[in-house]
């Protein structure tokens, strides 16, 4: 039962991921389209699946890790966009996650833990 | 490619160095351009970003939930914009992502607050309506700054 809900998840994320991609790319000017490539799709999807799977009480303890999670993307967004500047989108992205990796665990570790 | 416009190299965000109208319109041919393998890429990320997060869930929830707000689609996202587009338009790409990074921020703090008190779908509906809030009002506050900086008058020379 646990597998078949990591399976929907997975189904369910990548089918929203795919759908906030298409609306960012029918959008014009970049800096809007750029918007909907932080779009809340796995969290939407997984979120939900979790309160129809095991209840709501597990959601919320989700949701609270995403916060934490919700720090580094903000962090990796500002890293993304001076490396990818500096040295173009494959090695400037893959570098920025460092960028998410320290302030997420930062505010998990501080905070939630 | 890989070379970026001078107009926006030296300035703190290159999105200021854009003469586009900041209104957001729709924009057909951006699909057009797009290629069926650069969805399934998007697919695989989301769908393994989801297991990843859904797997170390089902041991350690709360650290899990870190992993609801990867940055796993970015990556592929700024990678075909730059094949696309050339590397100013990444860039320009990644700072409105900051902007959307603010709203999923809020979309957690909704998300992980509200979810008790008003049940599980009113607050995943509030949650994602703060998401779009907060972004479209980010969008609009630094396009409104954008503009006065473009426009404002130059004042008298010292002396």
């Amino acid at each position: 039962m646990q597998l078949i809900a990591v399976a929907l998840k997975a189904l369910a994320g990548g089918t929203l991921v795919v759908a906030f991609s298409a609306l960012s790319d029918l959008l014009k000017p970049k800096a809007f389209a750029g918007v909907f490539a932080a779009a809340p799709s796995v969290a939407l999807t997984s979120l939900f699946l979790t309160v129809l799977t095991t209840g709501p009480a597990k959601a919320t303890v989700s949701s609270r890790g995403m916060i934490a999670g919700a720090t580094g993307m903000i962090a990796y967004c500002v890293a993304a966009s001076f490396l990818v500047k500096r040295f173009g989108a494959v090695p400037g992205s893959v570098m920025a996650w460092g960028a998410w990796i320290v302030p997420s665990m930062a505010v998990y570790w501080l905070f939630m833990r | 490619m890989g070379r970026m416009d001078s107009a926006v190299d030296g300035r703190v965000l290159a999105v200021h160095a854009v003469s586009e109208s900041p209104v957001p319109k729709l924009n057909p041919q951006g699909l057009k351009d797009k290629k069926p393998k650069d969805y399934l890429l998007r697919f695989v990320f989301g769908a393994s970003i989801s297991a990843g997060a859904a797997l170390i869930g089902l041991k350690f929830p709360l650290f899990g939930g870190m992993f609801l707000a990867f940055p796993a689609i970015l990556p592929a996202s700024l990678t075909l914009v730059e094949r696309d587009g050339g590397r100013k338009e990444a860039v320009i790409d990644a700072e409105g992502a900051i902007i959307g990074a603010l709203g999923l921020f809020a979309f957690a703090l909704v998300a992980a607050f509200g979810i008790q008190p008003l049940g599980a779908v009113p607050a995943l509906v509030a949650a994602a309506i703060a998401w779009l809030l907060v972004s479209i009002g980010t969008y609009s506050g630094v396009m409104v700054w954008r503009t006065a900086t473009k426009t404002a008058p130059k004042g008298p020379a010292p002396g």
